[in-house]
Formats: structure tokens, sequence, C-alpha cells
């Protein structure tokens, strides 16, 4: 595949291109195992627990996959309840009230897509100040996140959260302030490389006018740079919406969108023959993230083995997975809070950047913090608070005797993971333990805190 | 009970009430009080299920096999004995034969839920005709004629029967008879706490005031002394503590409830300052008033023997704090002194501007404070209040909010400073921010403020208008509207209920449910009148009054 290919030309090869490494995973008998299906359910949501695992597993790979794609809407209470919250202008209830639907709704890929972009097209509380802004930001990453990117994009560059974050009311006309053009060209749809200088001054000329008015988007024309611009080689006296459309029509931009796509779903640093897989696939479903995530997950590649256990889980998916795993029940807040101390606060994203993710995860104190929740996690089951509750016995399928124990949580929490030293020490803390339950607790943290289970 | 005994708690008419439930007026008015259905809402299959046993074991009633059972009164008391705790509970029954009824049947039930057989059905000993039982090695139970005893061994039972010849034995102790001479017959509950007794113990087991360390703590925290009061915060040093509970005078639906606390060391405080208490705004539409003695002056001036040395530099930059919105002034020495050690705090339902009603509604507050020099003082507090409103809008300003407007306006001849937000635009919704429209004026020598211009205004007028009800003596007050704070509580229902979801991780329906209660809870009490009170050198009465709304009343329009 050629760099300079536009996203036409791509879809015009489509069929000359064979899809390698995306071909359907089409799993020999035993194949589709609770490894795969546990694998399926973190990377395509947030987990799910030995009942949901076996079940998908028995009904086979197609249906699983149905399973893991669906959305249920039945949390509707909790959708329609958070506008009560809102007017008290702080965002610890915002936070709180996401996590509730990443820990316990019935959309997980939704929510993981919605918190992919969330970090891709980062915005801060931190400098916008309204919880009810910073909702709608939140609902539009909901509503349009699997749907066509091209149109995420363009609503990204009218919601007001974005344009306070980036100072889309100081950009006008004789006075352009680049920081939106800059991140659109560099973070959101093209990647460094791809443009120049030249372009992003051009562009930021196209998105002057933009702006808000309290709440709300309002295009003011008044302050409306409305010359002719050059952005990527192209001229004409574009407005925000025509050089969105210049940009999207760059050959780079699908294998930006695949690349974020490939290193959410699939691994940290994606092959340069996936990401141009990927691309490929993205144009040709008019650049659909559902349907594209459905291609990848179907694949080969997302089943291959250098795939799996290749993440470092971030803090909100690491927190969903066990509390998810284990079939448990956290405070919202709680559970915002240690994904807050582990590096990762929703809604307050460190920068632009949004988070780095991966190894910048693991540093000294949100090793602390992990170990911190996920061990009181586990100790619950012995330990009873109001606020965390969980019931091993039933996550593990109610072992009668000790010794059961090590091989139940290994086999439940980490199916298919070679870790001979982990397993030992393993029996060893559940045989040594005063009783089952206390077995069960011991095992479990100690699991939930290894550096395997950090990993998905 | 022991002469051991640290908390003694009596029930001497709590059996009658009981049994006359169904003609008694307070009995009836708490049992339609809007709480009561709740109440029987939340129960869960479980409590249904050991309601219904227990109605069995009593008789078929509860109110009328409990008031059998406590009919001739009942006393609990809680002692340590070697550093252990110690408890003991006694009953005097209406008659023998119904309470040896009542214990087989709930002996019946226990050996029916344990298996054990007939294990119960003969008294394990005779001792000075008392027939006892025990269940396993933490509980005796004895019956002599009509006295029932409860206790952890035989020792405690042993104890009860031979008590009116055992030297050992609170009711004579010198303190505690002392204190249940205030004991009526027709107290539902008398309580009494032994809290140098406690001191005591707590030394000898844990070091020097081990256990009231924080108590000790609180007698010199200067927050207390200012929001409490030095009352309270002084009240932690006392000998011991009673508590009564009786129904209202006069057959009212009303429960009165009496905390003394006796051996106080109000020792280094201030003098009282002889000034009148103002005149509190006379309105029905009140949520809540409090007028509060706090001679803020006097604690300043005695600083250095009221409070920890750790807390006087921050006393200081607070007072530095205040200097700086007065001009220089050394606000401590110069300012508080001419001002009122009595302040006032009302409370109502704002009323607010079109398109500015927040979407979660509170109550707005004005702060009446008398100035002694008003022709002096007046226009410094004015001033003050303009320039901490300016320190306002630049906080705004620094969150890229817009400032709230200032203007001078006029409710009636009274000149009112008010800051309002900006109205919203319709479809941006209205922030809980714009429960605060902050106003002050000067009214004679009584300057408002508060948190709402629209109480501040109707403050005004009150106090213009001579619509006022003046105080007399020397307590603090404090007034409660249940009915008026529920509705509060009814308009923000389902935020409060989220919250309590969220951030405790309940369900949504056990959120509700539960805010439900507090709100039937806070709808229950149709006024709620309370007095604080030194009647002598060393001690402090707090006496407040629950007037219990009927049903239909406190009830809300549409179940939830």
């Amino acid at each position: 595949m050629k760099p300079s290919e536009s996203p036409t030309e791509l879809i015009g090869r489509r069929d000359a291109l064979q899809l390698a490494l995306l071909r359907p995973w089409q799993p020999a008998p035993g194949a589709f195992d609770r490894a795969a299906a546990t694998h399926l359910f973190a990377r395509a949501g947030f987990g799910a627990s030995r009942d949901v695992v076996d079940r998908a597993v028995a009904d086979g790979f197609d249906r699983a996959i149905g399973l893991a794609l669906a959305a249920d809407e039945s949390d509707e209470i909790l959708r329609a309840g958070i506008g009560k919250l809102l007017p008290t202008g702080e965002i610890a209830p915002l936070q709180a009230w996401w996590v509730a639907l990443v820990l316990h709704g019935g959309a997980p890929l939704r929510e993981r897509v919605a918190l992919m972009w969330h970090g891709h097209f980062a915005t801060s509380f931190d400098k916008v100040q309204d919880s009810r802004m910073m909702h709608a930001q939140n609902a539009l990453l909901r509503e349009h996140g699997l749907g066509d990117f091209r149109a995420l994009l363009h609503k990204v560059a009218r919601d007001p959260a974005m344009l306070v974050w980036l100072d889309g009311n100081e950009n006008q006309r004789g006075r352009p302030n680049e920081n939106f053009a800059r991140e659109v060209l560099e973070l959101f749809a093209l990647g460094i490389g791809n443009y120049g200088e030249h372009d992003v001054r051009e562009a930021a000329r196209a998105f002057t006018g933009f702006g808000t008015s309290g709440r709300s988007f309002v295009f003011r024309a008044a302050l409306h740079d409305g010359g002719s611009k050059s952005v990527l080689g192209r001229t004409g006296t574009f407005g925000g919406d025509e050089v969105l459309d210049v940009v999207l029509a760059h050959p780079a931009a699908p294998r930006h969108v695949a690349r974020v796509l490939l290193r959410e779903l699939v691994e940290p640093v994606p092959s340069d023959a996936a990401i141009d897989e990927t691309a490929v696939v993205l144009v040709a479903n008019e650049w659909h993230i559902g349907r594209t995530i459905e291609t990848i997950v179907r694949s080969e590649l997302f089943f291959s083995p250098a795939a799996r256990r290749s993440r470092i889980a971030g803090p909100v998916e690491l927190v969903a997975r066990a509390v998810r795993m284990l079939d448990a029940h956290v405070a919202p807040r709680d559970a915002a809070q240690a994904a807050e101390h582990m590096g990762q606060a929703l809604f307050r994203p460190p920068s632009v950047k949004g988070w780095d993710g991966h190894r910048a995860w693991i540093n000294a104190g949100a090793w602390i913090a992990r170990h911190n929740f996920l061990a009181g996690l586990a100790r619950a089951h012995v330990e009873k608070t109001d606020r965390t509750q969980v019931n091993l016995r039933a996550a593990f399928g109610e072992p009668q005797v000790r010794e059961q124990v090590a091989e139940v949580v290994l086999s439940v929490l980490l199916p298919g993971v070679d870790a001979p030293e982990l397993a030992t020490r393993v029996r060893s803390v559940a045989n040594e333990s005063a009783d089952v339950d206390h077995a069960l607790a011991d095992a479990t943290a100690l699991v939930l805190t290894s550096p395997e289970f950090q990993l998905c | 009970m022991p002469s051991s005994t640290l908390v003694y708690i009596e029930a001497p008419a709590l059996g009658e009430l009981l049994a006359k439930s169904a003609t008694d007026p307070l009995a009836r008015a708490l049992a339609a009080a809007p709480v009561a259905a709740s109440i029987g809402a939340a129960l869960d299959e479980e409590a249904h299920v050991a309601l219904a046993i227990a109605r069995e074991i009593l008789g078929g009633s509860l109110s009328d096999g409990l008031g059998d059972l406590l009919s001739g009164g009942a006393a609990a008391g809680l002692s340590f004995k070697r550093g252990t705790p110690d408890w003991l509970v006694v009953a005097r029954a209406s008659d023998g034969e119904k309470l040896a009824a009542t214990i087989e049947r709930a002996f019946g039930a226990i050996a029916t839920k344990f298996a054990l057989g007939d294990a119960l059905s003969k008294p394990a000993e005779t001792i000075a005709g008392a027939d006892i039982w025990y269940l396993g090695d933490k509980l005796a139970i004895a019956r002599q004629d009509r006295l029932l005893v409860l206790a952890p061994g035989e020792g405690g039972i042993r104890g009860v029967l031979d008590r009116a010849s055992d030297e050992n034995n609170l009711a004579l102790d010198a303190a505690f008879a002392a204190a249940r001479t205030h004991r009526k017959q027709s107290d539902l509950l008398w309580a009494w706490v032994n809290m140098s007794g406690a001191r005591a113990w707590s030394d000898k087991l844990a070091g020097k005031n081990h256990m009231f360390k924080e108590f000790d703590e609180i007698a010199r925290n200067p927050i207390i002394h200012a929001f409490l009061g030095s009352s309270i915060a002084h009240a932690t040093s006392a000998d011991s503590f009673e508590v009564r509970v009786c129904a209202g005078r006069g057959g009212a639906a009303a429960l009165e409830l009496e905390v003394r606390a006796d051996g106080v060391e109000f020792a280094a405080e201030p003098a009282l300052r002889d000034v009148r208490p103002p005149p509190l705004p006379n309105r029905t539409s009140e949520c809540a008033s409090l007028l509060a003695y706090r001679d803020l002056a006097g604690l300043y001036a005695h600083r250095t023997q009221l409070f920890e040395p750790s807390t006087l530099p921050e006393i200081q930059q607070g007072i530095a704090g205040f200097a700086l919105f007065f001009g220089g002034v050394d606000f401590g020495a110069e300012i508080l002194p001419r001002v009122s050690p009595w302040y006032a705090l009302v409370a109502r339902a704002p009323e607010f501007a079109a398109g500015t009603k927040p979407e979660i509604e509170y109550p707005a507050g004005a702060l009446l404070i008398q100035l002694l020099e008003p022709e002096r003082d007046g226009a410094a507090f004015v001033s003050a209040f303009q320039s901490l409103l300016a320190i306002v809008n630049v906080d705004l300003a620094q969150k890229r909010r817009p400032a709230m407007r200032i203007a001078l306006e006029r409710e009636g001849e009274t000149q009112i400073t008010v800051a309002r937000h900006a109205p919203p635009k319709p479809e941006d919704g209205v922030d809980q921010s714009y429960n605060l429209a902050p106003a002050c004026a000067l009214v004679g020598g009584t300057f408002v403020v508060g948190t709402h211009e629209s109480v501040v205004r109707s403050t005004v007028r009150d106090l213009v208008a001579g619509r006022v009800e003046l105080q007399a003596g020397s307590a603090d007050r404090l007034r409660l509207d249940g009915t008026q704070l529920a509705t509060f509580l009814d308009k923000n229902f389902d935020a409060i209920a989220l919250a309590s979801s969220l951030n405790e991780g309940k369900s949504i329906e056990k959120a509700r449910a539960e805010t439900r209660m507090l709100r039937e809870l806070t709808a229950s009490i149709a006024s709620l009148d309370a007095r604080l009170e030194r009647p002598t050198s060393t001690s402090l009465v707090l006496h407040a009054s629950f007037a219990i709304a009927r049903g239909s009343e406190g009830r809300r329009s549409e179940p939830r």
C-alpha cells in the first residue's frame, strides 16, 4: 500500500487487497476456549464474570461476538438521572455516574469506545469548569463514538467544551488561535509528520468564528476569516467544516484513526501492515467505527497470541475488569477515586494528548494504588463492608475445599496464562489459609495484584 | 443496679403509653406520622417475619404485649467490671402469670428455631423465689413474680435479687440520687450517664483521659465555641448527663426532650454581657430560626486562657482577614466589642426571579447582627460586604465565569446591596449557584446579611414594620419547621437519591427508599422548639419540644 494513496483510492483497491491480518478467525473446535472468550470480553468491553464466559464458550464464537458487541439499554434510570446532579456544577457526580455505567451498564463496548475517544479528544474539566458541558461532550462521544468518525469529528469541532478547552472563542479573524487546528492535525485526525506549520496556521483561519455562547455552540460570522486558505495542498475559502473534510481526505487520516483503534483493541504498537489493513476496512465501511471494530474483533489478528495480554490495562479498565470478573459491586464514587489514584481521573485528562497509556500507567504511586484497590476488593469477601460487596464463592463456582481454590481462581482470572511461579505462590497462600473463604480472598488478592493481571 | 453503673436507662411510663396506644394522642400521632408508613414499607421480609414472631410471643399485639411487659416500668444499666462491660435489664410487668406465659412462648420459639427440644421447658435453678434460665453462657433470664431480669450471667441476676440489702447499690449513690429527683413517673424514658465515673474507668484502663481526650479538645476548640457556643463546648466537662423524654403537656401530640449536664466547668469564660437579645422576625413561613449568644469579642479577648496555643495563630489570621474588609482596623479589639453577643439566623424558602430558579434549591438564610453603635459601624459593615463581593467576582473571573452584578437598590426606605448572577440562557439550565444572590441591609441597629436577596428583603420589611417577636431570657433558641424543610427534600428528591446511590453504591431503589424515609421523618416534625439554658453556674439544660405532624399534613402529594 502506498502512503500517498487517498482513502478513495484505498477503497478502489479493497477488492484487490486480500485482508490478511484482519481475515475472520475461524477457530478450530475447542480453540474458542475460556482464554479466548476472556480476551474477547476484556478487549471489547471491560471483562465478564465466570458465568458469562462459560456461557459464551458453550454458545460458540459467533454468538459470543454478538454478546460482546451487544448493547442492553436497561440502565436508562442511570442515564436519565444524571441531569439531576449536573446543576451542582461539580465533576465528581459525573465521574461516578460514568463509572457506574462502565462497571454495571449493559453496553460495555459503547463505554469502552467512549473512554477511548475521551482520551483521544481529550478535554479537561480543570479548564472547562462546567459539568454540563463535560456531560454534553460525554454524551456526544457515547452516542456517536461507534458511528461515522467523520461525523464525530465534525461534531467535536462544534462541541462547546472542546471550544473552551482549546480557546475557540479566542480564535478570531486577524488574530487566529492555533490550538484547535493544531490538535485536529496532530492528535485527532492526521498525526505528526503529515502536515506542516503552514497547514496549522491556515486551518486555524478556517476555524475562526467557531465559539460558544453560554453552553451552546455559536458561529460568529463577523469574527470569521472568509479569505482563501491553503491547507494540505488544497486551496479554497474554507470554513471549519470544509477544512475538516480536507483533512479527512488526506491519506494519513484513515491510518491515524486505524492506529487509534488498534492500540485500544489489539496491541500498543500496531504494525504498519495492520494499520494499513484497518484503514482500508475503515474507509470501505464509510468510516463506521462500529463495523470496523467488529471486523477487528472477529479477526485472526485480534485473537493472535501476540495480541493477547499485550496491553497494560488503564486504571478505569483495570477497576472495571476486576469488578466485572468477580461480579462484585463497588460504590461508583469509590471506583472513580481508585482510578484517579491510579492515574486516570475521568473528565480530567492531564493534557491535550490525553493519557499516554501502556507503560506510562505504571509508576510507584500508581502501583500502590492498584494494589490497594485490588487487594481491598478481594478482601471484601471476608471483611464485609457496605460499599464493596463481593461473593468469591459464587464468582469462582463454589469451591468446597482450600485445595481447589488456587486452580479455580487462576482459571477464571488468568485463563490460559502460563505463570508457574505465580501459580505456586497462589497454591501456597490458599492452602495455608484458615478456611475456604480466606483462601479465596487471599488467592484472589494475590492474582489481582500480580503483574500478570495488569496485562489484558 | 450496681453502684458501678455508668449508664442507666429507665422507662417509667413507656408501658402505659404502649398499652393505651389506641387512644393516647401521642401514640396515635406517632403511628400516623408520615415516617411510620415509610418505616413499615422499608422493612424487608426478614424483619416482617421477626415482627410476626414477636407479636406471637407477646400474645398477639405488639403494643398491648409490650405495654403489659413494661407496665410497671423498665430499666437497663451498663457498667464495667474489671475492665469488661457488664449489663442488666429489669422490667416489671402488669401480671406475673401473663409474664410467665410470655416467657414460655418466647422459649418455645427459641427452642424451635435452634432445635433445643425441651431444654428450656423448666428453669435451670431457682434462687430467692426467682426462676432462672440460661441461654448458653451469654444470657441469663430470671422471673420473680412479675419481675423480669436479663443479665449476662447468674451474678447479675443475684445482684438484682439481693440489691435491696446490698450497700453496693446505685440508688445509694449521692450523685445518682440527686439526678433522679428530676425523673418523673410520667417520663417515657429517663437516662443518666456517669461521666466522671467513665473518665476514672478510662484513666485506669488506657492512660490519662484516653477516651476523653477528644472531649477535652472540644472544650478548647475555638470553632466549637464560635459556632455551637461555649455552653456546648464546656458541656464536655460535665460530671453527668441526664436525658428525659416525656409526652407533651395537655395531651398534645408532642414529645419533650430534656438533656441536662451537671458539674460543668464554665470557669475562665468571659462574663455574660448584659445585652438584650434582638427581636426575631415573626413569620409562620420560616423553615428555621436560631437565636444564639456568641460573645466573640469576649472569646477573642480571653483566647489565650480558653483555647489551645496551637490555634492562636489561626485565630489571628482569621481576625486579620476580617480587618482587610474593615479598612485595616483591628477587628478583634475594635469592631467585635461593638457588636452584640446575640445573633439571629432565619431560614426561609427563597423567591426567585423569572429564569433564575435553580434546579437544585436550598433554603435561604439571613443573619441578623446587632450593632451597638450603628451610626459608627453601620456603613463599615455594608462596605465590608461589598468588598467581599468584589473578591468573589475576582475568583469567578479566574474560573472564566461571569461576574455577579452588584447593585444598590431600595426596599421601601431601606438601602439594600444586592449581587446577582446574570440570568442564564433558557437552554443552559439553572445551576445551584443561583441559590446565591447575596444581599445586605442596615435597619436601625440591625445589620442583615443573607444568601438570597428575597430573604433579606422580607426580613427588612418585617423589621421596619415591627412584625417581630421580642425575645426574653438568656437562652439560645432554635426553631425548626419540619414540614417546610421537607419540601426541600421533595424538590431535590431525585438528586439526593442519585447522589446517595453513586456515592455509597446503593441501588437506586434503596437510595430512593432511604431518601423517602428521611423526607417522612423530617415531615413528621411539625415543629421543633429547643432552648439551651444555664439554670445554675455548673449546669446546662437543653429543652426541646417536638410537635408531631399529622399524617395528612406531612404527606407528599404524589407517591414516588
